[in-house]
């Protein structure tokens, strides 16, 4: 029943109230304390059957556009997502199914916040070769960002965005 | 390997059918010239009415074998693949680990971490898989395996190793259970003196061996589940693997259909033979017996899991049907000899029927002869006859344990393991003596047909049923074809079914249209531009599994579930 109870009545309103419940105001409040943290773990946290991840993704980007704080939004979510698909850290050189898994979320989060979010702020010949440089970057074994602030992301996010020159 | 096994079974079916030919030249094609009035016009019609299905059934025979055989070579190519992988397993049990050669106890087994654990686990039943090694090695392997499943269910942690082997049980199951039919079949398609002496009987023999071809094919789609379950892992892993029994099942269902039709048939080769009954007659037997059949058998192609319990529960009877009519087919024939007095016909006859009474055990509904024996009590009800006197009920502890896990992972549901079960004639009294969850024991008791059966029935019938949604874009089929995406694996595998019937979608105010629909409307554009990204970055194309695993993630972020129907299935 999931789906449909996901996807029907005000889900934005639904979810606030969920976070008002735990104490914050905002989401982006409620996922600032839980840094790194998937958003499947949060949804599940929220309302383990009506509240989506990606509901919770599309709000905090909402809430980042008021705010002004895109990139940092954007670095949050990067982290989430990259965690998420590599959860035993970095091993340099990556492995196939690492390369894999680290494009996976490379791919999952661009294309998820320029077709679901509507977001143009990609610079496609900068991201791809930010993360060319991320797949072959020489990183510490066992390292993963540990949330926004990383200055690994934060570099990456900035090459992303066309803020750097590549 | 299991799955090369059984394909050599598909591979002989269609060699026997190369070899026998079957070209049209038959011997007695003159009976149907008997001046007979309707009996004739009929017979006529059914003929004329026949040749059109024969060519399509010519050219279907013709994309079958190239399946067959495409599907033979892609086996041996992962056979080869499995042999280095295999070879690779033993290595990673810890060196001065006993468990080869002496029993394991609990405590033992509670000292291991958990994927230690696992990969003990995969490593014996891989040992005890190994056709190689001693009788007594392997049950050491069995034994061991047991106390480790055992401290695997008390984690409650789940278990790919075992959930996988489950299903291969089923697999395994049926493909003796295919392997025994082949054998049926084999000189009924040899000779051209029995069915095969009249275009008209020769169409039932070719029909039970495309579907027996069918159930071959079943099967091997099933395998190739189990392996992408296995390089996949996850809820898509578990959702391959419940299509992988949904298929095993079917196959369960078909054997136990076709295995009385063809001592059905086998009967018909040995009077066809004997010049008593008239052609038209026995066509007319026939063809109302494999109507029946086919209403069974028709229901199984849409791999619902919910058609396919539908079609279980139908067996008993359509069983019931056929065992009357080999007894009445027997009757006729006696009776025809003693209005013909023919001494010669006499001595025949009574082959015959010596020959018959050694068919009836095919009535019973069983598996491939193995351990657990019952006698069959439950099935002498009315209008079976001496058939059913003869039979017994024959079912695996193996496929019993198997039966059980599978309904503990959820990959089957109660309601199916209960028309699992009472397809091969366990009744409820018989289930208690065995160590299934206790849902389903109750559920035997309940009869044929629960309400919750007919629910899926209807559903499955289309009357309720949730638009189906293709996972992997249609218009993209070509990108996902170059990936691997066919055969069993078609696009068309991985739709899944949303419970849209009670959804009042209300966009909930964002900037994005998931909640607008009752398909997310930007889902198709999204994941092309996911896996065309992912592809860019990673320099190369993604494998199957790859895809399956990515996929998952994304719609478990979405709440679609991740369970897989076939697209126009149902």
């Amino acid at each position: 029943m999931s789906f449909a109870k996901a996807w029907s009545g005000d889900w934005h309103g639904r979810i606030l109230e969920r976070v008002h419940q735990h104490g914050f105001e905002t989401v982006t409040q409620y996922a600032s304390e839980r840094p790194g943290v998937s958003l499947l773990v949060l949804a599940e946290e929220l309302g383990p059957d009506d509240i989506a991840a990606v509901q919770i993704r599309s709000l905090l980007v909402e809430e980042a556009i008021r705010t002004r704080t895109l990139p940092r939004a954007l670095r949050d979510l990067f982290v989430r997502e990259l965690r998420d698909s590599l959860p035993e850290g970095w091993k340099y050189p990556l492995d196939d199914a690492s390369r894999c898994e680290v494009a996976g979320a490379l791919a999952t989060w661009k294309t998820e916040l320029k077709v679901e979010d509507h977001l143009d702020c990609f610079d496609d010949e900068s991201t791809f070769k930010a993360g060319q440089d991320l797949l072959n970057a020489e990183l510490p074994d066992g390292w993963l960002p540990d949330g926004p602030d990383d200055p690994v992301i934060v570099s990456f996010v900035d090459r992303c965005l066309g803020r750097v020159p590549s | 390997m299991l799955n090369r096994s059984h394909l050599n079974i598909a591979g002989q079916l269609v060699i026997l059918w190369r070899v026998a030919g079957f070209e049209k030249t038959h011997r007695h094609d003159k009976d149907l010239a008997a001046p007979n009035g309707e009996a004739e016009r009929r017979a006529r019609r059914a003929l004329a009415h026949d040749a059109d299905d024969r060519d399509s059934d010519v050219r279907t025979y013709a994309q079958q074998e190239v399946r067959l055989w495409q599907l033979l070579d892609r086996e041996r190519e992962k056979a080869a693949e499995r042999g280095a992988a295999d070879a690779g397993t033993p290595a990673r049990i810890p060196a001065g680990c006993a468990v080869d050669n002496q029993s394991i106890g609990e405590a033992f087994a509670r000292t291991l971490a958990d994927d230690e654990l696992e990969q003990m686990i995969a490593y014996l039943i891989h040992r005890r898989d190994r056709a190689d090694l001693d009788a007594l090695d392997r049950e050491v392997a069995t034994s061991n395996l047991a106390v480790l499943a055992a401290e695997s269910a008390r984690r409650g942690r789940p278990s790919g190793a075992l959930d996988r082997d489950a299903v291969r049980a089923l697999i395994r199951e049926a493909a003796l259970g295919t392997k025994e039919l082949t054998a049926v079949l084999q000189p009924l398609a040899a000779s051209r003196d029995g069915l095969r002496n009249h275009p008209l009987t020769e169409h039932f023999l070719e029909h039970a061996i495309e579907r027996l071809a069918w159930v071959a094919d079943t099967l091997a789609a099933s395998g190739s589940y189990v392996e992408l379950a296995t390089s996949t892992g996850g809820q898509a892993g578990a959702a391959l693997l419940a299509m992988a029994v949904t298929r095993a099942q079917a196959t369960h269902v078909a054997l136990a259909i076709l295995r009385p039709w063809s001592a059905f048939l086998q009967l018909h080769d040995r009077v066809a033979m004997l010049p008593l009954l008239q052609l038209e007659h026995r066509f007319r037997v026939l063809d109302a017996e494999q109507r029946g059949v086919n209403v069974v058998l028709a229901q199984l192609t849409a791999f619902d899991p919910g058609s396919v319990a539908a079609a279980s529960a139908e067996v008993p009877d359509c069983v019931a049907a056929l065992a009357t009519a080999f007894e009445t087919m027997l009757a006729d024939v006696e009776h025809a000899e003693e209005i013909q007095r023919w001494v010669l016909r006499a001595q025949l006859v009574a082959d015959l029927v010596t020959f018959a009474a050694g068919l009836r055990g095919m009535f019973a509904m069983r598996g491939p002869p193995s351990a657990m024996t019952f006698p069959m009590p439950a099935l002498a009800g009315a209008g079976l006859g001496g058939a059913a006197a003869m039979g017994q009920v024959v079912v695996s502890t193996e496929w019993i344990a198997a039966i059980r896990h599978l309904v503990e992972i959820g990959a089957i549901s109660v309601a199916g393991a209960a028309e699992a079960l009472r397809v091969r004639g366990v009744t409820a009294a018989m289930a208690q003596a065995t160590d299934l969850p206790q849902a389903v024991k109750d559920l035997l008791g309940e009869g044929p047909t629960t309400d919750a059966m007919k629910v899926t029935n209807a559903t499955g019938a289309g009357t309720a049923r949730s638009p189906r949604h293709h996972v992997l874009p249609q218009e993209h089929r070509a990108f996902f074809e170059q990936r691997g995406f066919t055969g069993d694996f078609d696009i068309d595998h991985f739709t899944v079914e949303l419970d849209t019937a009670h959804h009042q979608a209300q966009h909930g105010g964002g900037n994005w249209q998931m909640g607008r629909k009752e398909w997310p409307g930007e889902w198709n554009r999204f994941v092309m531009d996911a896996l065309w990204e992912l592809e860019s970055q990673l320099g190369r194309r993604m494998t199957v599994a790859e895809i399956m695993h990515r996929v998952e993630r994304l719609m478990k972020q979405r709440f679609i579930p991740v369970r897989f129907v076939p697209y126009g299935g149902g």
